[in-house]
C-alpha cells in the first residue's frame, strides 16, 4: 500500500471518529442551550434580571429530572447590549455545536440576531425585545418573540388609562425622541381616543425629551401650561425618576389625575416612596405578592426558587421575562422529543404553558407571543417600603394584537381606528 | 571589527530581517484566507471583525501617528460607509459592490474634505476633535430620525452581495465567502496604506508631524497636506465601515457614537501608535483579550482599561514600542539614549 493511501485512510478515520465524537457527544451530554443577554453596560441591569429568571427556569426542569432524561445547561453570554457583539456570540454559539439560543433581550440586539436564525440553523427565542420589526419585516421560522410587541403592550396601557380614568378628556405624552418613543406614544394616544367611553377625548402633540435627560424643566413647563389632565410617560429608569421629583415639586401631581408609565413599575415606586404619584398605572410583568400573580402556582415558585438561588426576596419584574423565555425552549424540547432545530421549531408552535401571568402560545402565522398583558396602579403608602400597588388589571392579548403581517413593515393606519 | 565591516553586518542582518517580515506576514495572510477551514464560525467572525478593526485603527493613526492630527469622532467616518453600503444592499442601489465600496471611500473622503475646507487653517489640535465629534453626533441626530436609515433601531436584515464581474460572478452570500473577500480586501487596504506611509507622501504628512513651521519654511503647503491626509484617513475608515456591514448584516447607532471613536484610539496604543502595524497588532490584542474573557461580562473591559494603563506608564510606544525595546535589550543594544 502506498505511503500516501495509508495517510488519507489515517486522516479519514480521524475525521470520522471526530465527528462521532462530537455527534454523540450532543446526543448524551446536557442539553447546551446559549443564553445570550446584556450583562454589562447600560443594559445589564435589565440583562441581569433577566438571566437570573432564566437560571431559575433551568434550575427547576434540571431538579425535575432534566428534559428526554438529560440536564439542561445554560451557555451563558453577554452581548453587552451591542447588536454586533449579538451576531459573535451567535456565531461562536453555533460554532460550539449549540443550536438553541436564548437572546435579544433589548430591541437592538434582537435586530441583529433575527436575520442570522436561519443561516446559523438555529432556534431563538428573543427574550424581552418589544420593537415591531421582529415579528414583522424581519420575520422568519427560526424566531419566536416571547414578550408582547410595542404596539400590544401600549395601546393595551393607553385602553387601561382610558376605562379606569373615563373622566380625564385630555391626554397629552411626554416621550423619547426616538422611534420607541413615538411608536409607544402614537399607540398610547390611539388606544385613548378608541376606547374612551362616550365623547371621543383630546389627545394633544407629544412632548418630546431625551431618553437620558436628567432636566426636564421645560417639558414640566409644557405640561403644566397644557390643558391635559391625563400623562403618558415613555421615558424609563432614572430619567424617570428625575422627572417625577422635578415634578412634584412644581405641582404636577395635582394638575394630572392619572399618570400611565412605560414600565419602570417598583423601580420608580422605590424611589418616590411617600411622593409616588396616588395615581401612577405602569406596564406590569409580574409582582409577586399582588393578585393575580400571588396565587398563580408557577409565580410562587419562581419567588421561592429565586429567593432560594440568589438570596433576594425582591425579584424584579424582569425575571419572568426571562423565566418566560427559557420555558418556551424547555417545552419545546419536551414536546419535540428532541433537541434538533426544525423538531423544536415546528413544537413550539403548538405548546401552550404555563407562565407567572397565565398560560401563554405563540400566533403561528408570526411566532409573536399571545399572552394576558397586566396594567398596575400604585400610589403612596404608609407602611414601609412607603408605596403600594393597588390594583392590577388585566388585558387579554388576543383582543389588542395586531394582525399578522409577517415580512411586511407594520403600519398602524392600516388597522381600524 | 571595522565600521564598513559593522555597517555591511547590520544591512545583512536588516535584509535578513525584512525578509522574515515578509514571509511571517505572507504565512500570517494564508493563514488568514484558510481560516474558514481552521476554526468555528464564532471564531471566524471575530477575527473578520478584527480586520475591520485593523483598517479602521490605522485609518486613525495615519493622522495620529504620522501627521500628528488627532480625531475624536472619527466614527462618524466609520458610520458613513456602512451605512451608506447598508443601504445600498439592502435597498437595492443597482451599483455593483466593488462601485458601492469605492462610493463610499469616496464619501468618507469627501465628508473629511469638507471638514478640511471649514477649518483649512486650524485643522489641528483642539479644532479638529472638536469639529469630528461634531461629525459624530450630527450623524448620530440624522441617523436617528432617518426612518430608511433604521431610526434608533438601526439598519438590519442587509443582504450580502454578489459581485459581477461580467465574464463571471462571485457570490458573496455565504458567510465563509464574504469572509474571504474581506481578507483580500483588507490586505490592499493595508498594502495601499503602507504606500502611503512609505512614499514621498507619508515623508510629507512625518515632516508635518515632527515640526509643521519647519515644513513650512521648507516649501511644504503644510494645510493641504493635512487636508490630504484627513481625506485618505475619512475614506479608509469610511471603507472599513463599508465592509463590516455585510459581515454583521446591521448597522446600528452604536457605531455612530464617541465610544466607537475611541475603539481605534484604543487599538492603536495598544499596538504602538509609532509602527505602521501597531494599530493591527492592537486590535488582534484586543479582540484576544474580549474572546478569552467572553465568559465573564466586564472583565475584558477591566482588562484592556489596565493593559492600557500598564502600556501608557511602561512602554508609551505600544506593545510593539515594548517588544522592540526588549528585542534591542537581548540584542545588547539596550541602555538609554
Amino acid at each position: 500500500m502506498k505511503r500516501r493511501t495509508v495517510l488519507k485512510s489515517f486522516a479519514g478515520a480521524a475525521a470520522l471518529l471526530g465527528m462521532n465524537a462530537t455527534y454523540l457527544r450532543a446526543q448524551s451530554g446536557p442539553i447546551r442551550v446559549g443564553a445570550a443577554f446584556a450583562l454589562s453596560g447600560v443594559g445589564a441591569p435589565v440583562g441581569k434580571q433577566m438571566l437570573a429568571g432564566t437560571e431559575v427556569a433551568a434550575m427547576q426542569i434540571n431538579k425535575a429530572g432534566g428534559l428526554l432524561g438529560r440536564e439542561v445547561e445554560l451557555v451563558i453570554r453577554d452581548d453587552k447590549y451591542n447588536s454586533s457583539e449579538s451576531v459573535a456570540v451567535a456565531r461562536e454559539l453555533a460554532g460550539d455545536g449549540i443550536n438553541l439560543l436564548l437572546g435579544g433581550s433589548q430591541t437592538v440586539t434582537a435586530l441583529g440576531l433575527a436575520p442570522l436564525a436561519p443561516e446559523l440553523n438555529m432556534a431563538v427565542i428573543i427574550v424581552a425585545a418589544a420593537g415591531m420589526p421582529v415579528t414583522h419585516e424581519l420575520f422568519n421560522p427560526n424566531i419566536f418573540r416571547a414578550t408582547a410587541n410595542n404596539y400590544t403592550q401600549y395601546s393595551s396601557l393607553g385602553r387601561v388609562l382610558i376605562e379606569q380614568n373615563p373622566d380625564v378628556r385630555t391626554w397629552v405624552s411626554l416621550a423619547p425622541d426616538g422611534d420607541f418613543g413615538r411608536d409607544s406614544a402614537l399607540f398610547f394616544g390611539k388606544a385613548v381616543e378608541k376606547y374612551a367611553p362616550g365623547e371621543k377625548p383630546t389627545v394633544l402633540d407629544t412632548i418630546y425629551t431625551q431618553a437620558t435627560a436628567t432636566d426636564f424643566r421645560t417639558q414640566i413647563n409644557q405640561l403644566m401650561s397644557s390643558d391635559a389632565e391625563g400623562l403618558y410617560i415613555g421615558i424609563a429608569a432614572s430619567a424617570q425618576i428625575s422627572f417625577f421629583q422635578q415634578a412634584r415639586s412644581v405641582g404636577l401631581y395635582d394638575k394630572f389625575k392619572a399618570i400611565g408609565e412605560v414600565g419602570n413599575g417598583d423601580i420608580t415606586g422605590k424611589a418616590m416612596g411617600r411622593n409616588t404619584h396616588p395615581n401612577l398605572w405602569s406596564v406590569c410583568h409580574w409582582i409577586h405578592n399582588a393578585e393575580p400573580f400571588a396565587s398563580n402556582p408557577v409565580s410562587k415558585q419562581l419567588f421561592e426558587d429565586y429567593v432560594t438561588l440568589k438570596g433576594d426576596e425582591m425579584p424584579s419584574a424582569q425575571v419572568a421575562a426571562g423565566h418566560r423565555a427559557a420555558m418556551a425552549i424547555f417545552e419545546g424540547i419536551r414536546a419535540a422529543g428532541s433537541t434538533e432545530t426544525e423538531a423544536v421549531l415546528a413544537a413550539i408552535e403548538d405548546v401552550e404553558f404555563e407562565t407567572v401571568g397565565g398560560p401563554v402560545s405563540f400566533r403561528k402565522e408570526d411566532h409573536q407571543l399571545v399572552n394576558t398583558n397586566y396594567y398596575s396602579q400604585m400610589g403612596p403608602s404608609r407602611e414601609d417600603p412607603f408605596f403600594a400597588f393597588n390594583k392590577v388589571v388585566s388585558i387579554d392579548a388576543a383582543e389588542m394584537i395586531e394582525p399578522a403581517t409577517p415580512g411586511k413593515p407594520f403600519d398602524i393606519s392600516e388597522l381600524p381606528q | 571589527m571595522s565600521e564598513a565591516s559593522l555597517a555591511a553586518a547590520e544591512g545583512r542582518r536588516s535584509g535578513t530581517e525584512t525578509r522574515l517580515g515578509l514571509l511571517c506576514l505572507a504565512v500570517l495572510v494564508v493563514l488568514l484566507f484558510l481560516a474558514p477551514g481552521l476554526v468555528n464560525p464564532g471564531i471566524l467572525f471575530v477575527i473578520g471583525m478584527t480586520l475591520i478593526q485593523a483598517v479602521f485603527a490605522l485609518s486613525w493613526n495615519l493622522l495620529f501617528g504620522f501627521t500628528g492630527l488627532a480625531s475624536f469622532g472619527h466614527a462618524g467616518f466609520f458610520a458613513i460607509g456602512a451605512y451608506f453600503t447598508g443601504a445600498a444592499l439592502r435597498y437595492d442601489f443597482h451599483l455593483p459592490f466593488l462601485a458601492v465600496l469605492a462610493v463610499a471611500g469616496l464619501l468618507g473622503a469627501l465628508v473629511a474634505l469638507a471638514i478640511g475646507v471649514v477649518a483649512l487653517k486650524r485643522l489641528t489640535g483642539i479644532f479638529l476633535a472638536v469639529l469630528t465629534v461634531a461629525l459624530t453626533e450630527a450623524m448620530a441626530k440624522i441617523i436617528g430620525f432617518s426612518p430608511a436609515l433604521g431610526e434608533q433601531d438601526g439598519l438590519g436584515n442587509i443582504p450580502r452581495p454578489v459581485i459581477d464581474l461580467g465574464l463571471f460572478r462571485i457570490d458573496l452570500t455565504h458567510g465563509d465567502d464574504y469572509y474571504r473577500f474581506l481578507v483580500v480586501a483588507t490586505v490592499l487596504i493595508v498594502a495601499a496604506l503602507w504606500w502611503v506611509v512609505h512614499s514621498r507622501l507619508g515623508r510629507t504628512f512625518r515632516a508635518i508631524r515632527e515640526d509643521a513651521d519647519r515644513a513650512r519654511f521648507v516649501g511644504i503647503d503644510v494645510a493641504r497636506y493635512r487636508v490630504i491626509s484627513f481625506m485618505i484617513s475619512g475614506g479608509t475608515a469610511a471603507l472599513a465601515g463599508a465592509l463590516s456591514a455585510p459581515l454583521t448584516r446591521i448597522v446600528t447607532l452604536d457605531q455612530v457614537n464617541w465610544l466607537a471613536s475611541t475603539q481605534p484610539i484604543l487599538n492603536s496604543l495598544l499596538g504602538g501608535f509609532t509602527s505602521f502595524w501597531g494599530p493591527i497588532v492592537g486590535s488582534a490584542a484586543f479582540s484576544t483579550i474580549n474572546y478569552f474573557t467572553r465568559g465573564f461580562p466586564g472583565l475584558s473591559e477591566i482588562m484592556v482599561g489596565g493593559i492600557l494603563v500598564v502600556v501608557i506608564l511602561v512602554a508609551p510606544t505600544g506593545i510593539l514600542g515594548l517588544l522592540g525595546k526588549l528585542r534591542r535589550r537581548a540584542l545588547g543594544k539596550g541602555g538609554r539614549k
